[in-house]
């Protein structure tokens, strides 16, 4: 069975789901393609095309720019939609390609707020009853070292867990100033990963990877946030995002995982996720536990392979009909990183409860190029 | 004796005494770098170390400010994805994960900024630079029991590039030839092994091709001219003059 696939958001992201995507099974092919701008369109369909694979069948008439561009590709003839615009879009392209009957791909994160979180768990749950398939990009849930771990873990190879040691520290990542005449919509989301409304911030837009590993090893979210963050070295015409973040999840039992994000430059790096049990400790992101159920993982996956196995798993599911749903999980693992970012920026001890039915809801009121100010930078103790 | 024709000339003022207390480079206060601690041999220099994180940064950072009259294509675009879970170093650690565009650009870039011609090293002037005049495997001679007061390999670096200039330097002067990080030559093969590897890459005569492995993991598209993430790979300076 043939598999047409559809592209929403062309950026370097897009670009490489969508070979992942026609690289990891026979008959998937590339046939649509939607971006907001005709040039980021156009940089991506010539990358695409001059890989000369089989899997790329874009035709003029099924190409697509604007802020309605996804729904003329989803409303068109395909199966998947591969949904890899800036975050603060998916919310509204899930649901239509749900209600449209397209199986998903989708990057993490799936929303910047909690009523996009919200929006995307309802829209799961459409798809389950549809019998769609729904994939998300947090690719470590698909990655064989990080499987097996957190398996390992789960049954009990570190005893109970006591406590834990996120990090996500790196250098900063990319920045588009703002050209003359270029109106706050338009400079916004080129620069998308910058601002808030687009990018929910970086411990939601790049964390997530580590906070999901967290939530995912803890077996669910944490009860309880208190985090600090700011802005120390970001420039300040770059947007109104932090570039640090520190978090005190807390589950029920007392048990402790402590979160370190940040983007600066020049300054020791680590990511990783480590779990403290009674008997040992796990670390999915070496593929080891220690202790007396010493054990290390040998297997051959490497972290690249994991983003072509997500979408080889995902073209199973459609092909058998078995439905994978990721939905739920990954809004779940977003609303646990908008949690820890909502105590930061208000310096308040945050609860699952309240960020469950927080309607913090950042989406601008007109998707339209124009006139769009930023939120002025949060200062803890002064947001609400 | 062989190390005699090599003419290991030292250059004034590197005294052919080990430094490795100094940094092999630095930057003045102004930001502008000072010229790299260089070694001559016969017609040619190379780097006492491999290239710093310290010595790479400034690079970086020019993309928060490009001087006028310069490509955005000369100068390394921040990476469009998170680094290794174990990071890529700082300060004396020798920049890695680096393309080879990444290392020629800088080349270029230093150049610019000191008027003299830096390049990546020939593959032959490399092996000659790393055998120091030794006809062996090694600069030091055939044995692997001396690798480890030389040079940062699998069984003694612990997963990790080291600060450079730790280890003995080989008779010219010159450290980490063998082990720890990979160096680009100008036909793009790299050598002296790194960190990661059993003592058999970090030969004198040993070659490697760029492994796509290293870049494997970069989810973007195109993927990245300046960052192989997974590449234990760096490079040193050479100049003709």
């Amino acid at each position: 069975m043939e598999i047409k696939v559809g592209l929403v958001g062309c950026g370097g992201r897009g670009t490489g789901a969508a070979e992942n995507c026609i690289t990891s099974a026979p008959d998937v092919k590339l046939v649509a393609m939607a971006d907001m701008f005709q040039n980021r369109l156009d940089q991506s369909r010539k990358y695409l095309e001059g890989l000369k694979h089989p899997g790329v069948r874009v035709e003029d008439r099924n190409c697509f720019v604007g802020f309605d561009a996804y729904r003329k590709l989803i409303d068109g003839g395909v199966d998947l939609v591969l949904l890899c615009t800036p975050p603060g879009f998916r919310p509204q392209h899930v649901e239509a390609a749900v209600d449209a009957g397209r199986h998903v791909f989708m990057e993490k994160p799936v929303a910047v707020d909690p009523v996009g979180c919200r929006r995307v768990i309802a829209a799961g749950k459409r798809a389950a009853e549809k019998k769609l398939t729904v994939v998300a990009g947090t690719q470590y849930r698909h990655h064989e070292q990080f499987v097996e771990t957190v398996k390992r873990m789960r049954e009990g190879a570190i005893g109970t867990v006591r406590a834990g040691r996120i990090a996500y520290n790196t250098s900063a990542l990319w920045k588009v100033d703002r050209k003359p005449g270029e109106s706050d919509m338009e400079w916004q989301i080129r620069n998308w990963i910058n601002i808030d409304w687009l990018s929910g911030d970086h411990i939601v837009e790049q964390h997530i990877h580590t906070i999901d590993v967290m939530v995912w090893a803890m077996g669910g979210p944490p009860v309880r946030a208190v985090g600090s963050g700011g802005r120390s070295v970001r420039a300040p015409d770059n947007g109104n995002i932090y570039d640090h973040f520190s978090v005190d999840y807390e589950w029920p039992g007392g048990v402790h995982v402590l979160s370190l994000c940040r983007q600066w430059n020049n300054t020791d790096q680590h990511v990783g996720a480590y779990f403290h049990g009674t008997k040992g400790v796990a670390a999915p992101y070496s593929g080891e536990i220690t202790g007396p159920s010493a054990w290390k993982y040998r297997g051959a996956a490497t972290l690249g392979t994991s983003y072509v196995q997500e979408h080889a798993d995902l073209v199973a599911s459609i092909r058998s009909g078995a439905a994978v749903n990721e939905a739920e999980a990954v809004s779940v693992s977003t609303l646990v990183a908008i949690m820890g970012r909502q105590s930061a920026y208000t310096g308040r001890a945050i609860t699952w409860e309240e960020i469950s039915r927080s309607l913090i809801d950042y989406s601008p009121e007109r998707y339209e190029f124009g006139p769009l100010p930023a939120r002025p930078v949060p200062i803890p103790g002064r947001v609400p | 004796m062989r190390r005699a024709l090599l003419l290991a000339v030292i250059a004034a003022g590197c005294g052919g005494t080990p430094r490795p207390e100094t940094p092999s480079s630095s930057y003045s206060e102004t930001g502008g770098p000072v010229p790299f601690d260089m070694v001559r041999i016969a017609d040619f220099w190379i780097g006492r170390c491999e290239v710093t994180w310290g010595e790479y940064q400034p690079f970086c950072d020019e993309y928060d400010k490009p001087p006028a009259g310069v490509d955005a294509s000369t100068r390394p675009s921040p990476p469009g994805h998170g680094v290794p879970p174990q990071g890529l170093g700082s300060g004396r650690q020798p920049a890695m994960g680096l393309t080879r565009n990444a290392a020629e650009r800088y080349c270029e870039w230093l150049s610019r900024k000191t008027g003299r011609t830096y390049r990546l090293p020939t593959a032959d002037e490399w092996e000659r630079a790393c055998r120091g005049g030794s006809a062996g495997a090694y600069s030091f001679g055939d044995s692997d029991t001396a690798l480890d007061a030389h040079a940062w390999f699998a069984d003694n670096a612990g997963g990790m590039s080291h600060e450079v200039g730790q280890k003995k330097p080989n008779a010219l002067g010159l450290f980490d030839m063998h082990g720890n990080v990979w160096e680009y030559t100008s036909d793009g093969r790299l050598r002296g092994g790194s960190y990661a590897d059993a003592p058999e890459k970090l030969r004198a005569s040993h070659q490697q091709e760029f492994l796509f492995t290293w870049i494997e993991r970069d989810p973007q598209r195109p993927r990245s001219r300046w960052w192989a993430f997974d590449g234990p790979v760096g490079f040193r300076l050479a100049r003709s003059e």
